[in-house]
């Protein structure tokens, strides 16, 4: 016989909290500890707890670990501590001139208040399939440097994801940092956009798509698009590269290039959006999109 | 567990035990019974708790106090001065910015937390510096107006070497 | 301040017109207020955490709250074996053989129904000794929509109505079947408006204490009114009314109609306060207020014109069918009957049908959402008549004015019995064509459609009822039954304000308003202070309703934009006759005649002897210190005056069902312009103007502000609110994330005229204003999208018309298109 209520609820469950002041510490208190779990800025963990949907007996705080929230430069690449915010992340020079779209995905997570918060080891982590980091990491393929109190390991970006909120991760884990290598280009034009669609601004999206896109010559170099949101984790669509590759960067091109692409059938279907929309919704974005990046590229925006 | 912490809030120290569960809202409420910060949603979805916290708008709804240990915040009741209201507030009156005020106090200090960051924004900055506080009212057109007009009172008082300060504050409730 | 404390010359009506800042604001901008949530609780006050139905319909078998009740802390859970020991169902308007308690009895009939309610030392505990309550239930089919509901064999909601239709009726004014023979051409139109709400941003909140030493139960609610509701609740509670006293703040934030709703919590929460003896506090969190607390009704409406060769409306008939959720529950079944009296709008038409069908399903139950039932009407008839428009070749406006009452007609009587005070709606519609720009606008409109965009144009028109006539539910009860010398007809709808001058001159006005945020203090200061000649600042007023110490009537309350024509009213009395008690106080003292003082710069003049004055501070202290003076000795000279307005056309039903609702009928019309995205659906509104006749404004601000609010909530409701849930009645869209709330991101600025006519029926000749949005707004964006859509021939029948609905009823018919168009991103 069917059993259960439903309870609305504001306040989390008990647990106990413990303040991490460095990665090993962090990573022993996992290692010891039963139930603990990670917390940063806690913008979803914490949503969560007060819905009694999450209930560590442990929250091992790593937001206040000198460091771990820095972006430092590693040869023409990036690193990004775990605990960066998306509000210093979307404001950073650095990353603005080498990864600009990561601070467009960055700029557009949540609201201000959130971003302030919210990290983006948080929020990998948490793997929410509507995010907007997974599609631009994976685009950019970003690799997540992992340690626990006995191991360290490297995990490709599209690698990671496994599925909604559920990464390869394990419970005495954490994601240190971003890593961003910036390959080195001549004679071509990069351009980059990302994009989300959503009812309302400050709310995940039903759709998003993150573009890059190499030009020489007036002609596709390279196409890379992540689809992200309408499906359980994002997905790189090599198809458009094929088709793209080698043609000339003209609107007539990617729209026919974004009405032929397969999205297979494990797309995201519920009350806001059903498949059939979201997959319409992801051919226009695909489309616009890369059109933004092309004109990034060659400077007409 | 229970934890001792002590938090500044509009200047003054404040010094706790409190259970590590309490979030940083409750504690600005219950604790320090500042009662302007509200509640308006159980997902962090409204914004009505929004304080600035170490100059930053944050949602005090998602933020255990334990995690605001030697933090500094600021509430709506920290924006007057003894000298008067802040230019927000005497603008937010002026041009009718404020209808039943349950979500005032919160839009109130993301706009604060705006223009120190960014004291000449375009009305484009404000829309979006507001996107974390709802209005169900849905008196946008005046609260982004009366923003506006708050950063225009603040610069011009700059220029003279004033303290841009209300002159209602004799009148305050 | 005082009386006397004003610098300048005030004379009658200074502060009247005048865009005044809000004294709420000092505290509200300053985090002073206090909210429901903000005040101090009785000492020993106990937490309550509501535990809710997981199944739309299922039957409660065993309730296991052993666990629960062990942890430290915890006070009582109960459950309705408890409750309904200190409790009788709630009263319903409809008659039936349905009891409705606000806690779930046998059985749940809608996901989200009260189940028990743990009480604790703190929320907290309360809340870990809830997820220890296991409930054992069984599953019953369920019936979550309307065309479900009245499916043959269909399970019924409640079993003992045996249907799922709970109410009926036709009701036929004129001769409809005439007008539908000598008709021309009849047009018809068939829309659905989905199940909403206009969420507020302060949720429920009721704290009950029950005082065993007086045997009173007092309760401090953000309820709204009206207070025929407290008596609902007393009655519930088997308490007589000088048992059981209601506190409402005079803080409210925002309700919107839905905080009447509050009223089932507190029949809840006081039974809980009086079977434990421990005060008890509930705050609703914010799913609870989506799954628990109230809905808009869901709608089907067919509507059907008999149109004359010249396009004249000769009749109109209508078939509505309501889903009002899982119980019928006062003031249902308002939804309709709110309108049957002004059911045709600004129009003229004599013959009128319409028929009503309720319907219970399990679903949330509803309750007045901003603009009660009006959207719900608006929007069918204005689609019909654009489509009369249509049809007959003629100007939507043209059409609409040729049909409209006239100035000469005024005050004009509804064929189904709505008595219309004033209005000049042809030069309203003037008005809003110069406000809007019309011939611009349909000159961009060609310009845009020319580049190949999807852009219409759209108007609405509608009357703003104000004040609800507690008549109009006698409509529920069968004549018989209304013929027998043992009913009781109900009519009215009154507004009190008291207004006090006290010893040292302080003046103090208290109304029964509940506001939440429609600024009555400043309004009531304005006026108060005009007629005494004071500053606002000078007047203390205070607004939210204290059953025990306001003359309050069931009426009371703030709901169906009451406040611009009763509210201001009973002030504005109040102040003339306080002003004349000090008249003929300093008439006495100065012995000269009653009409020859002048209040002047707080001071009472002889007209004809200007040597002769007192200050009004003099005036006052002798009232107080010396009424037995020889001049003041044998008259009442008492500086306190309640006055209590009430406008007279507000009388009972007939018994061939005509009655009026309202007290006064503003008017609206709206025109809006909007782009629909060939890619995705999306709508952006391009232009949305609105001309109000709302007799006149006391504060122009606040009028504005308030419409301001109105309108964009209107898009919101049109292009996106509905309550969904799936086929097992499971709501889904229940949080700020997922119901679609706008943002500063996505807001629009309306633009707005003033086309006033002053009612005869007020002393200042105001009405209500500021639903008028939420009724028009969502008419007007409809047939501007089905004007962006012309080539599709598009028929929207569905509210709300969201992007999607856009794309797959029209857009997908067509290719991908101008996908890789200039717009870079998507709104």
């Amino acid at each position: 016989m069917p059993r259960g209520v439903t309870l609305y609820t504001l306040t989390p469950p008990k647990f106990d909290y413990k303040r991490a002041s460095s990665v090993e510490e962090a990573c022993k208190l996992l290692a010891t500890t039963d139930g603990a779990k990670v917390i940063a800025g806690g913008q979803s963990l914490l949503v969560a707890m007060r819905l009694r949907l999450a209930s560590p007996a442990v929250l091992v705080d790593i937001g206040h670990i000198s460091d771990l929230g820095n972006i430092s430069e590693e040869g023409m690449g990036l690193n990004i501590g775990a605990t960066c915010t998306h509000s210093k992340l979307a404001r950073s020079k650095e990353v603005m001139e080498r990864f600009p779209i990561l601070c467009e995905a960055a700029a557009r997570v949540g609201d201000e208040q959130v971003r302030n918060r919210g990290t983006i080891g948080g929020s990998i982590s948490h793997a929410d399939p509507a995010g907007n980091y997974a599609p631009v990491l994976t685009a950019l393929n970003a690799k997540f440097a992992v340690v626990s109190a006995s191991n360290r390991r490297t995990i490709a970006a599209s690698n990671f994801f496994e599925g909604p909120y559920t990464t390869v991760l394990n419970g005495d884990e954490l994601v240190e940092k971003v890593v961003l290598e910036k390959k080195l280009s001549s004679g071509t034009k990069e351009g980059h956009s990302f994009m989300k669609f959503s009812t309302m601004p400050q709310e995940f999206a039903t759709v998003n798509v993150a573009s890059v896109v190499a030009i020489k010559d007036g002609k596709f170099e390279e196409v890379t698009v992540a689809l992200g949101a309408l499906l359980p984790k994002p997905r790189i669509m090599p198809e458009l590269g094929e088709s793209l590759i080698g043609k000339a960067t003209t609107a007539e091109n990617i729209r026919q290039a974004s009405q032929k692409l397969q999205l297979g059938s494990e797309i995201i279907s519920d009350y806001k959006a059903s498949a059939q929309y979201r997959t319409h919704i992801a051919k226009v974005l695909v489309a616009r999109s890369l059109l933004t990046a092309v004109n990034r590229a060659t400077g007409a925006e | 567990m229970n934890r001792s912490i002590d938090i500044k809030i509009n200047g003054k120290n404040y010094s706790d035990v409190v259970e590590d569960r309490l979030l940083l809202v409750n504690y600005i409420r219950d604790v320090a019974g500042l009662t302007g910060t509200h509640m308006g949603c159980d997902t962090g979805h409204c914004g009505a708790c929004t304080i600035v916290m170490n100059g930053e708008a944050v949602k005090s709804c998602l933020i255990l106090a334990v995690q605001a240990e030697g933090a500094s915040v600021e509430t709506v009741e920290g924006l007057a001065s003894e000298t008067g209201l802040h230019p927000l507030q005497v603008s937010f009156r002026r041009n009718f910015a404020v209808q039943c005020g349950f979500c005032t106090a919160g839009i109130l200090m993301s706009a604060l937390a705006l223009l120190r960051n960014n004291p000449e924004p375009s009305p484009e900055d404000i829309s979006k510096a507001l996107t974390g506080n709802i209005c169900r009212c849905e008196g946008y057109p005046n609260i982004v107006k009366a923003i506006e007009e708050a950063s225009l009172v603040i610069r011009a008082s700059k220029d003279l070497g004033r303290e841009p300060r209300g002159k209602e504050n004799e009148k305050e409730g | 301040m005082t009386i006397q404390s004003s610098q300048e010359k005030r004379t009658e009506q200074t502060y009247v017109g005048v865009a005044y800042p809000r004294l709420e604001d000092l505290r509200l901008t300053t985090g002073k207020a206090k909210f429901l949530d903000d005040l101090s609780v009785p000492p020993g006050t106990h937490y309550a955490v509501i535990l809710r139905s997981p199944y739309a319909h299922a039957k409660i078998k065993r309730i296991d709250a052993e666990d629960a009740i062990k942890v430290p802390g915890v006070r009582a859970v109960l459950t309705a074996v408890e409750l309904l020991s200190v409790m009788d169902p709630l009263p319903l308007a409809l008659r039936s053989p349905i009891r409705y308690y606000p806690i779930a009895t046998d059985r749940a009939r809608y996901a989200g129904e009260p189940v028990a309610v743990v009480i604790a030392r703190t929320r907290a505990i309360a809340e870990d000794a809830a997820s220890k309550v296991n409930v054992d239930y069984e599953p019953l089919e369920v019936v979550a929509d309307i065309e479900k509901a009245l499916a043959q064999g269909a399970p019924n909601v409640h079993e003992a109505v045996g249907s799922n239709t709970v109410w009926k009726k036709t009701f036929s004014y004129g001769d409809v079947g005439n007008a539908f023979e000598q008709a021309v051409k009849v047009v018809s139109v068939d829309v659905r408006v989905n199940g909403y709400t206009v969420p507020p941003m302060e949720t429920f909140g009721v704290v009950a204490e029950y005082d065993r030493g007086s045997d009173v139960l007092t309760e401090w609610c953000n309820f709204i009114g009206p207070f025929t509701m407290a008596y609902v609740v007393a009655k519930a509670l088997r308490l007589s009314q000088d048992r059981f006293r209601v506190i409402v703040p005079g803080d409210i934030g925002g309700s919107f109609g839905t905080k009447l709703a509050v009223y089932p919590y507190m029949a809840l929460i006081g039974a809980c306060s009086i079977f434990t003896g421990v005060p008890v506090k509930w705050i609703e969190t914010r799913m609870e207020h989506f799954v628990g607390s109230t809905r808009a009704a869901t709608r089907l409406s067919h509507l059907e014109m008999a149109l004359s060769a010249d396009g004249e409306f000769l009749g109109l008939k209508a078939r509505i069918t309501d889903d009002i959720g899982a119980y019928p529950r006062s003031p249902e079944p308002g939804h309709l009957l709110k309108s049957v009296s002004n059911f045709t709008g600004p129009y003229k038409i004599a013959n009128l049908e319409i028929s009503g069908e309720y319907v219970t399903t399990n679903t949330l139950p509803t309750s007045p959402i901003r603009a009660f039932g009006r959207p719900h009407l608006c929007i069918p008839l204005e689609k019909l008549v654009d489509k009369c428009a249509k049809i007959t070749g003629t100007d939507p406006l043209e059409l609409r004015k040729r049909n409209f009452i006239q100035p000469r007609d005024f005050p004009y009587t509804t064929a189904s019995g709505g008595v219309y005070d004033s209005g000049d709606y042809g030069a309203a519609i003037e008005k809003l064509k110069q406000i809007f720009d019309l011939d611009g606008a349909r000159a961009d409109i060609l310009e845009k459609r020319r580049e190949g965009r999807l852009v219409g144009l759209g108007f609405a028109v509608g009357i703003e009822p104000s004040v609800s006539n507690m008549a109009y539910l006698d409509l529920a009860i069968p004549e018989e039954e209304r013929q027998k010398a043992t009913f009781m007809p109900h009519s009215g709808g009154q507004h009190s304000a008291t207004l006090k001058i006290e010893p040292d001159g302080h003046i103090v006005a208290r109304l029964d308003s509940c506001p939440q945020g429609q600024g009555h203090e400043t309004v009531a200061a304005q006026l108060v202070a005009s007629v005494l000649g004071v500053n606002p600042e000078d007047v203390r007023v205070l607004t939210g309703v204290d059953t025990f110490n306001v003359s309050w009537s069931i009426s009371s309350g703030t709901y169906a934009s009451r406040f611009g024509s009763l509210g201001i009213s009973a002030v504005y009395s109040a102040a003339l006759d306080m002003r004349k008690k000090l008249t003929e106080a300093a008439s006495k003292l100065l012995g000269v005649s009653a009409d020859d003082i002048v209040m002047e710069n707080g001071v009472l003049f002889s007209k004809s002897r200007r040597d002769l004055k007192i200050s009004s501070k003099r005036l006052v202290g002798t009232v107080y210190w010396n009424p037995g003076s020889d001049a003041l000795k044998g008259g009442d000279h008492t500086l306190s005056v309640t006055r209590t307005f009430n406008v007279e056309t507000l009388g009972p039903a007939t018994l061939d069902n005509k009655v009026n609702a309202s007290a006064t009928y503003g008017f609206i019309g709206t025109a809006a312009a909007v782009e629909v995205d060939r890619d995705t659906g999306s709508v952006s509104i391009l232009k949305y103007a609105s001309v109000h006749d709302s007799g006149g404004s006391v504060n122009p601000g606040i009028v504005e502000q308030l419409c301001v609010g109105a309108a964009n909530q209107a898009a919101s409701h049109a292009l996106h609110q509905e309550l969904i849930h799936d086929d097992r009645g499971q709501p889904l869209n229940i949080t700020f994330g997922d119901y679609y709330v706008r943002t500063a991101e996505d807001f629009f600025t309306p633009i707005f005229g003033s086309a006033a006519k002053k009612s005869p029926f007020t002393p200042l000749g105001t009405k209500g204003v500021s639903e008028g949005d939420n009724m028009t707004g969502p008419a007007a964006l409809l047939i501007a999208i089905q004007d962006a859509l012309y080539e599709y021939n598009a028929d929207i029948d569905t509210v709300p018309f969201t992007a999607e609905r856009i794309w797959s009823r029209f857009l997908s018919k067509n290719n991908l298109g101008e996908s890789a168009s200039s717009r870079s991103d998507v709104a």
